[in-house]
């Protein structure tokens, strides 16, 4: 299985076989019985590819793995193993010379406003920053240059010198895309960038988000538990659940033909702003299992209508069921024939 | 009928840009302890630093003929023993007082800072180690370990600084841990690390700035106890030594003569409690002041 | 024809005072609830909505908070003056409350079983066997699974689902007339969400209480609620049927909102954005609070403040152009799409 032709391009990031586990410590008591090393295994097995230009969507709710995918692919965090291959290079995390033409090629947006931005530095002190270390622009130029990343995103040089507790939310997340912006990056991970933002807010950061990667050829790795939010802006998209991709498919097809029960169930669990659209019954019942454990086989199974005892027995792997429409599940053939959600 | 929202940039909130500082200020002066504390701050180091010029005798010289002198005319506060002025020997003694309670801070500090940042960073055993040692030192009032290490060494301000500062690095090592370990997790932490900053860069430019109001908090409130701890081992003959001026010195010898001559003792030990007081309420005010809780406004 | 209202809150006016300036938070709010129904309180933060609903039980403390006009009558009894005993006798009994996150409500330090326990006891006077049993029975209604092992659990142990049900237990315990969910499935998953509210609306429909649903978000009201009021800057903006409220919004905030909300139904329209952000109600826009950002505004809404205006009955919005003006909706539950 590769992803590594679309289109005939090679891929701007290509993530082979990622996987994340998080050891847990043992008591003294559980190692002198000689329990097993436990590990939350966050991330166990994703693979993907995004494109130049091109948006690829990372959904899935809390636990799935995909916020910590977001960060090995910058090397935030180490992965345990896997490739995280960038214009066909691996990059050894220990070679310093090459992180940091890496870190000019990835950068990423956070989630929460009020925590990344720092409280002690002003806007053009955090912006100027970037681009000092990063030697974009020599000094003379750097604060004309602060001033046009604030135009970018939206807001004026009159923002440069206010502290991040005089700025709104929304102007706070401008500044964490501008910095992201001041090293040119390629490819943005965006990891939940509107969750915390009020919804008249969050349209217009996504508008403005779509416009940046219009002007400049940027590729997004768009991470979200919001399906709605990333309909409009995403090319592809791929729902994880525990720890591994589950579909994966260009945004439209994902939408109106989803294949996975999780995926279909997701779709239809969120609110939809119609109140002639009621739900009978809630689509999905129980909670997420423990990803100390993960279920035999199918991780999905334990809270699916559809599960077999095949599912217990036999790990479905992620197969291109349709041309680019990967899932994995080993009953996906029955739901080609079902209708579309909403 | 809709209208072109942004030619009426007409604005209807004010927007009132205060700045770190101003609003620092403003909370500062609003903040009761703080005002009388840092008035009795500022006026201590104005004595100290003007000492010179505001004590009309020598400080160190005496007329014996005037021992034990009441206060009076010639003698504001009266006099000692030795017939020194009392109230002069307050003044230099403001200097002895804040100056050794300055440098046990400051050796507290320069060596408490790193070692709290470093065992945040490093965390598994370096970190339960240096915790653990910490621990056992907070269980002896400093003071007493401060008699042993100076018995050992001999007495003497420099030695007793030493000694203490030594001593007061878990109150600030401990603090700065904290801080540490949570500004390790803030999200601009990630940014700068994503950005490629290296380790050294993101401590010195992100980090130790967000721990500089926890120090100063922590630091007003050493100074107190830096202080007490001071003029206690001075009391004892173990600190500063004679002819020096120093209000524990002075409380020593006054306590000597306590029921003939009070005005020696009290006059020391109104010093004593005034300082403390100042520095106490100082960092009490200060505390409220710099509370990230109340940052938006 | 309609039954009398169960809860009226009227002109309420609470003010929270700083060091620089009084923030208006909630700044003449009309507002009843009808027995049985699903009330929704829509808004975003700084709308003013949970201090309304917090101020119904007296949760807003008082200072920095200060009631500068208002009441609120409960059958008979205003709420903003009744003695603070009579007050804790019908908060957890006749009115209960959930909050958006469960693991800062319950006590860590004591097992699930035990805090609806003591709910039980307080309020009802039963022992601790007749009370551990009416505890399981609660869970078995709330959808605990397995509900003598969650019995014994701690909080910590207990999957965010899980701890909803039992807060919405401990709520339900002693059969209140009136339940204020504030944002109850805001921090959890989709799919957890969907659980909750569709356990919120079979609750309501077996005990025959009324709830008060604050919330940020427009889907979650679509799901469950009867009626919608919309807030703004610390008013009411807009009241209406829930299904009048999205065939036909009548006042442009509502309709902004509706704007910008993503539909994954409707994939060929974009988010469209509100400008601006909301107000800072320290300094308050003059006129109507909304004008700043509202791209239908005149004159006249810089000067004055809009009155409520019915348009159909049981809908009003507080805007100069209410039912007069063609706003533009480029969502609509109607089909085809209104242009």
């Amino acid at each position: 299985m590769t992803h590594s032709r679309e289109n005939g391009r090679r891929p701007l990031l290509e993530v082979r076989q990622l996987v994340k586990h998080f050891p847990v410590r043992r008591s003294l008591g559980d190692a002198l019985r000689r329990q097993p090393h436990l590990a939350v295994r966050a991330v166990d097995g994703v693979s993907f590819a995004v494109a130049k230009g091109r948006t690829l969507a990372l959904v899935g709710e809390s636990g799935c793995g995909k916020t910590t995918t977001g960060r090995c692919v910058l090397f935030l965090q180490e992965p345990t193993s896997g490739d995280i291959i960038v214009n066909g290079q691996r990059v050894d995390p220990h070679d310093e010379a090459a992180m940091r033409l890496r870190r000019k090629q990835l950068q990423i947006v956070f989630q929460d406003p009020n925590s990344s931005l720092n409280p002690r530095m002003t806007v053009s002190q955090t912006l100027g920053e970037a681009l000092a270390f990063h030697k974009m622009v020599d000094v003379s130029n750097r604060n004309q240059a602060v001033n046009e990343l604030l135009e970018t995103v939206g807001l004026s040089g009159r923002h440069a010198g206010r502290y991040p507790n005089e700025l709104s939310g929304g102007q706070r997340q401008r500044i964490g895309i501008a910095r992201a912006l001041a090293v040119n990056p390629e490819l943005v991970v965006l990891d939940e960038p509107v969750s915390a933002l009020d919804v008249s807010v969050q349209a217009q950061i996504l508008q403005l988000l779509e416009r940046l990667r219009d002007e400049r050829g940027l590729a997004y790795l768009f991470i979200s538990h919001d399906l709605g939010v990333v309909r409009h802006i995403s090319n592809d998209v791929a729902v994880m659940y525990l720890g591994v991709i589950v579909e994966r498919a260009p945004t439209g097809t994902l939408y109106e033909r989803p294949l996975h029960p999780y995926t279909r169930a997701l779709l239809a669990a969120a609110p939809v702003a119609n109140p002639r659209l009621r739900r009978e019954r809630p689509p999905i019942f129980g909670d997420p299992p423990s990803p100390l454990s993960p279920p035999s086989g199918c991780r999905f199974r334990t809270r699916c209508p559809f599960a077999a005892g095949r599912c217990a027995q036999e790990t479905p792997v992620l197969r291109e069921f349709e041309p680019r429409h990967w899932v994995a599940c080993h009953f996906a053939e029955n739901f080609r024939s079902s209708a579309g959600t909403t | 009928m809709a209208v072109d929202v942004a030619a009426l940039a007409i604005p209807t909130t004010a927007e009132i840009i205060h700045s770190p500082w101003s609003m620092f200020w403003w909370r500062m002066r609003h903040n009761p302890k703080a005002v009388i504390g840092g008035l009795i701050v500022a006026f201590l180091i104005a004595v100290a630093v003007l000492a010179p010029f505001l004590a009309k005798k020598d400080p160190n010289d005496g007329e014996l003929a005037d021992s034990l002198a009441p206060p009076g005319q010639t003698y504001v506060l009266g006099a000692d023993k030795n017939g020194r002025d009392i109230l002069s020997r307050l003044i230099y003694g403001t200097r002895t007082a804040l100056g050794g309670a300055l440098m046990i801070v400051f050796i507290s500090e320069i060596i408490g800072v790193p070692i709290g940042i470093w065992a945040a960073y490093r965390g598994g055993w370096v970190d339960e180690t240096i915790t653990r040692v910490w621990d056992m030192l907070l269980a002896f009032p400093p003071l007493l370990l401060a008699f042993a290490v100076v018995a050992a060494f001999g007495p003497g301000l420099p030695k007793a600084a030493l000694a203490l500062g030594i001593l007061y690095v878990p109150f600030i090592a401990r603090v700065v841990r904290s801080v540490t370990l949570v500004q390790k997790e803030m999200a601009y932490t990630e940014a700068a690390r994503a950005l490629g900053y290296g380790q050294g860069r993101i401590i010195f430019r992100h980090i130790l700035p967000n721990c500089i109001s926890p120090i100063i908090v922590v630091s007003s409130i050493d100074i107190a106890y830096a202080l007490l701890d001071l003029a206690a081992l001075s009391f004892l003959g173990l600190g500063v030594q004679p002819p020096t001026a120093d209000w524990g010195t002075m409380l020593s010898e006054g306590q000597l003569v306590l029921l003939t001559a009070p005005h020696v003792a009290l006059a020391a030990g109104f010093a004593i409690v005034v300082a403390v007081l100042g520095f106490n309420l100082l960092g009490d005010g200060l505390r409220d002041v710099l509370d990230p809780r109340q940052a938006q406004r | 024809m309609i039954a009398p209202p169960l809860l009226e809150i009227e002109d309420l006016r609470i003010s929270f005072g700083t060091r620089t300036s009084d923030v208006r938070a909630v700044d003449g709010v009309n507002l009843e609830i009808r027995p049985g129904e699903v009330l929704g309180l829509v808004g975003e933060s700084g709308s003013g909505k949970s201090v309304t609903a917090r101020s119904i039980m007296r949760l807003v403390p008082m200072p920095p908070g200060k009631l500068v006009s208002g009441r609120i009558l409960f059958h008979d009894l205003d709420l903003t003056s009744l003695p603070e005993r009579e007050m804790e006798d019908l908060r957890g009994s006749r009115i209960s409350m959930i909050f958006q996150d469960p693991m800062t409500f319950l006590n860590p330090l004591l097992t699930a079983g035990e805090q609806v326990s003591e709910a039980i006891r307080h309020h009802q006077g039963l022992d601790r066997a007749a009370a551990r049993e009416e505890v399981l029975r609660l869970f078995r209604e709330v959808g605990i699974p397995s509900p003598e092992l969650r019995y014994g659990a701690y909080p910590h142990q207990l999957s965010g689902g899980l701890r909803q049900r039992v807060m919405i237990a401990i709520a339900l315990s002693s059969r209140p007339e009136l339940l204020i969910a504030d944002e109850p499935t805001t921090a959890l998953d989709v799919t957890i969400q969907a659980q909750i509210l569709a356990l919120l609306r079979d609750l309501q429909h077996d005990y025959g209480m009324s709830i008060l649903l604050i919330t940020h978000d427009l889907g979650v009201v679509a799901e469950i609620c009867d009626r919608v009021a919309v807030m703004y800057a610390g008013r009411i903006v807009e009241q209406a049927p829930i299904n009048a409220l999205f065939d036909d919004p009548e006042h442009p905030y509502t309709l902004g909102l509706m704007n910008a909300i993503p539909r994954p139904d409707l994939p060929d329209i974009a988010p469209q954005p509100i400008e601006g952000s909301p107000p800072d109600m320290a300094h308050p826009p003059l006129g109507c609070p909304f004008h700043p950002r509202c791209p239908y505004r005149e004159p006249i809404c810089f000067e004055d403040v809009p009155r409520m205006r019915e348009v159909a009955p049981g809908h009003a919005a507080a805007c100069h152009f209410a039912g007069r003006k063609a706003f533009q909706l480029i969502t609509s539950t109607h089909t085809p799409a209104v242009s």
